[in-house]
């Protein structure tokens, strides 16, 4: 194994851990991974939640 | 002192953007009804309050969605006060929630907001006279200039300290019934909400009825005299008293400047725009002249967005990836690292990311159209298509945001009351071209010599099959029901903000790069992998790569889709399988599987392996099968179980299917093209089914008999 394969070998584990590591961050948070951005989603701030009947008068975002 | 807040309003008079001028966030601000579906939390800048925004409503009868979660709000939480955002260029309408909202009997402040374009029309509004009207404090704000907002934070924390609540009253023989139902209802509700309980009695609200029951009954000789005096119904006294009281404050507070005979500009554009043949014209032609500034790139030489995406492109295969590519070699990577890191991680990430530049064009265009008032404009037209059709015109606003992106296009279907109306929206509203579909467009139009008219079909074939979906879904049984009535005021047009239109258009462009290099990395990594080993583990050459894991999953999958042109070539079907984890993904999985050094382009390698016709196919199918996981997912939320969300990946999936196959064989005939037989035989078939579920009255019938009778 070449010193090259060490770097490269290196930058890809840490993109690959990198990405899972965002995205489950972001489940953690409550974001979803959609790929939209939060501020630009009418549902801000209920990604990732289910929803609960709303002809019940009660909230319709709510966490699972 | 630490307060919770409660903003309330009509739709569209520019709460949201009040919303974050008063806590500094940066939610969605959009110029068209709807977009504040629940309620959003925020602090209020320099105090400890919080401030819930509430969505818009007309009253706070619980006829929808908004107005319960609104209603159940105020009454269930009990906010320390309420700021009632008013649009002053509306102001006779908006009065209306705002007496309901004093009967509600929390502190409150009107933010008689909009009153820039109150100066502009040159009208005047008695600050003063509206307040002693009302009987409650009148901020004169403007949202988007920000002015006056200090001064509405420091009333609203004054009236939550003060708790300083008003009464409006009516004409003696209302009071009458009201504090008859007022003796009914005492003890039974909260006694500060005691007497919007009181008028919701008299108006026969269910939800009152319900907590209450037998108070109606009690005052039944009061409600009967009411009636008797004004010779109508208790709920329309009630409502027209309202409108008396509003006219009565307004005469007194309102001053309106001579106005054009003609009607504003707004009105005369809108004349034009909204016309019931020119309408639906103009907006094809508009939405043609967007794609075309986005993606052209043909005789009539190069647009912008496209003009950056090549260089882009350029830039990435003849520079980026070439350089690490040397580098490898020179430092001894192995083969399979740099296949890994070339190959799979920096073209297929790669040539996703080259379309960014184009997807900026394209925000900025659809961000302009929204922002200046036309994507309400283009709703109110489609309605009287949709209602043409047996469908609710208000499916047409998660049409438009899903232009966005699908997952928020599909929540966006819980403001439609129509239980079936929301679910056949949320069914068939990713049929519209989101965001992430737009490289496979732009791709696609390419391989079909840069036309523009790939992108129109995209964005007007799903709206048809919207309307064809919701045509058919009806038919089945629990889909059938009639259509949730639409009401939609129209905003001024007005300039779009530039900061706020920066801001949408960076955080969309800002998504995608995190979603590129986030999801879509990863699964490039996995595309690389499995087209790289067969299934014994081995390392594959770029040769044998047919020997490969992907190459058994597509061949065995490339045997459905032979009928309808692009069958043969097994990386296509595979290719199509990624686009469900994130469309994207279609791209950068045909970059990995369908380039080589000869033909770098994916539009020139994907003209070059199938028909113009199969190239349409393909696309039709990609673009209309089911959506990416995260949208099923949001599917599944609103529709609530996996037996409906299985239906809808089926049914979006065949319905593809069927308009693939018959795209297939009419352009293939159309443009002079060999089809095989058995695809013209398919493509019958398909339109023979198509129509059977369109123009049968009960098409599951046979079915649900069939099933019966097995059962029996």
């Amino acid at each position: 194994m070449t010193a090259g394969d060490l770097i490269v070998g290196g930058l890809i584990v840490l993109m690959v851990v990198g990405a899972m590591a965002v995205l489950w961050y972001n489940r953690k948070k409550g974001r979803n991974s959609c790929g939209c951005n939060c501020s630009g989603c009418s549902k801000a701030g209920c990604c990732g939640q289910s929803m609960v009947a709303i002809d019940d008068g009660s909230d319709s975002c709510e966490k699972d | 002192m630490s307060f919770k807040i409660a903003l309330a309003g009509n739709p569209n008079c520019g709460k949201t953007t009040l919303f974050n001028a008063l806590t500094g966030s940066s939610q969605r601000v959009g110029n068209w009804p709807g977009v504040t579906i629940d309620k959003k939390v925020g602090r209020i800048k320099g105090t400890d309050s919080e401030l819930v925004d509430l969505p818009g409503i007309y009253s706070l009868s619980p006829y929808s969605p908004e107005e319960i979660v609104s209603r159940n709000y105020i009454v269930d939480e009990s906010p320390d006060a309420i700021i009632n955002i008013v649009d002053a260029t509306n102001v006779e309408r908006n009065l209306f929630l705002t007496l309901q909202l004093i009967d509600m009997g929390r502190p409150m402040v009107v933010a008689l907001n909009m009153m820039d374009e109150i100066e502009r029309l040159g009208d005047r509004i008695d600050i003063d006279m509206l307040s002693k009207g009302l009987g409650v404090p009148v901020v004169p704000i403007s949202a988007k200039q920000k002015d006056n907002i200090d001064l509405l934070v420091e009333k609203i924390q004054e009236a939550a300290s003060e708790k300083k609540t008003a009464t409006v009253t009516y004409e003696k023989p209302i009071e009458t019934a009201v504090q008859a139902a007022v003796g009914a209802l005492r003890g039974k509700v909260p006694d500060e909400n005691i007497r919007f309980y009181a008028f919701k009695l008299l108006e026969n609200d269910s939800a009152v009825n319900e907590r209450v029951p037998g108070a109606r009954e009690s005052i039944a000789d009061a409600i009967a005299a009411l009636e008797q005096e004004y010779d109508d119904d208790a709920d329309s006294i009630l409502a027209d008293s309202r409108y008396s009281r509003i006219t009565d404050i307004i005469s007194e507070a309102y001053t309106r400047a001579p106005r054009d005979e003609r009607g504003s500009l707004s009105d005369r554009v809108d004349r034009i725009v909204t016309n019931r043949i020119l309408g639906l014209p103009i907006f094809i032609a508009i939405i043609s002249l967007v794609y075309f500034i986005a993606m052209y790139d043909g005789d009539l030489g190069t647009s912008p967005g496209a003009w950056a995406t090549g260089w882009l492109n350029d830039f990435m295969d003849e520079v980026v990836i070439p350089a690490v590519e040397q580098w490898c070699i020179d430092n001894g990577v192995s083969e399979a690292l740099t296949g890994l890191l070339c190959g799979g991680i920096l073209s297929g990430v790669g040539a996703v990311i080259g379309f960014l530049p184009q997807m900026i064009v394209l925000f900025i265009c659809l961000v302009i159209l929204e922002e200046i008032g036309y994507m309400a404009r283009v709703a109110f037209v489609m309605d009287r298509i949709f209602r043409y059709f047996n469908l609710s015109g208000k499916s047409f606003i998660p049409l438009i945001v899903s232009t966005g992106c699908g997952v928020p296009g599909v929540m966006a279907t819980r403001t439609i009351e129509s239980e079936s109306d929301r679910r056949i929206t949320a069914m068939t509203c990713t049929f519209m071209p989101c965001g992430a579909k737009l490289p496979v467009i732009s791709a696609i139009a390419g391989a079909l010599a840069g036309s523009v008219w790939v992108a129109v079909y995209a964005y007007f074939m799903g709206i048809v099959l919207v309307i064809v979906s919701g045509i058919i879904i009806k038919k089945f049984r629990g889909m059938a029901g009639t259509p949730s009535p639409f009401i939609m005021e129209l905003p001024p047009y007005h300039m779009p903000g530039f900061v706020s239109s920066a801001k949408t258009v960076l955080d969309r462009a800002w998504a995608f790069v995190k979603k590129a290099a986030t999801i879509i990395l990863l699964a490039m990594v996995l595309i690389w992998f499995l087209r790289s080993f067969d299934w014994s583990l081995n390392f594959l050459s770029e040769e044998d790569m047919g020997s490969s894991i992907l190459a058994g999953i597509g061949g065995v999958l490339s045997v459905l889709f032979q009928p309808i042109g692009w069958g043969a070539n097994w990386e296509l079907p595979a290719a199509s399988i990624t686009g469900l984890i994130a469309k994207e993904n279609l791209i950068g999985t045909l970059e990995q599987l369908i380039t080589t050094d000869a033909i770098p382009d994916i539009s020139d390698a994907l003209a070059n392996l199938l028909t113009p016709a199969a190239i349409l196919s393909f696309f039709t199918f990609n673009m209309f099968c089911a959506p990416c996981f995260a949208a099923i997912g949001a599917i599944h939320r609103e529709l609530g179980d996996w037996k409906s969300t299985g239906f809808a990946f089926l049914y979006q999936c065949l319905l593809a299917y069927f308009v693939s196959s018959m795209v297939y064989v009419l352009y293939g005939i159309g443009t002079g093209q060999t089809i095989e037989l058995y695809s013209i035989v398919f493509a019958v078939i398909s339109l023979i089914i198509l129509l059977y579920f369109l123009i049968a009255k009960d098409p599951m019938g046979p079915f649900y008999r069939l099933r019966g009778g097995a059962k029996e």
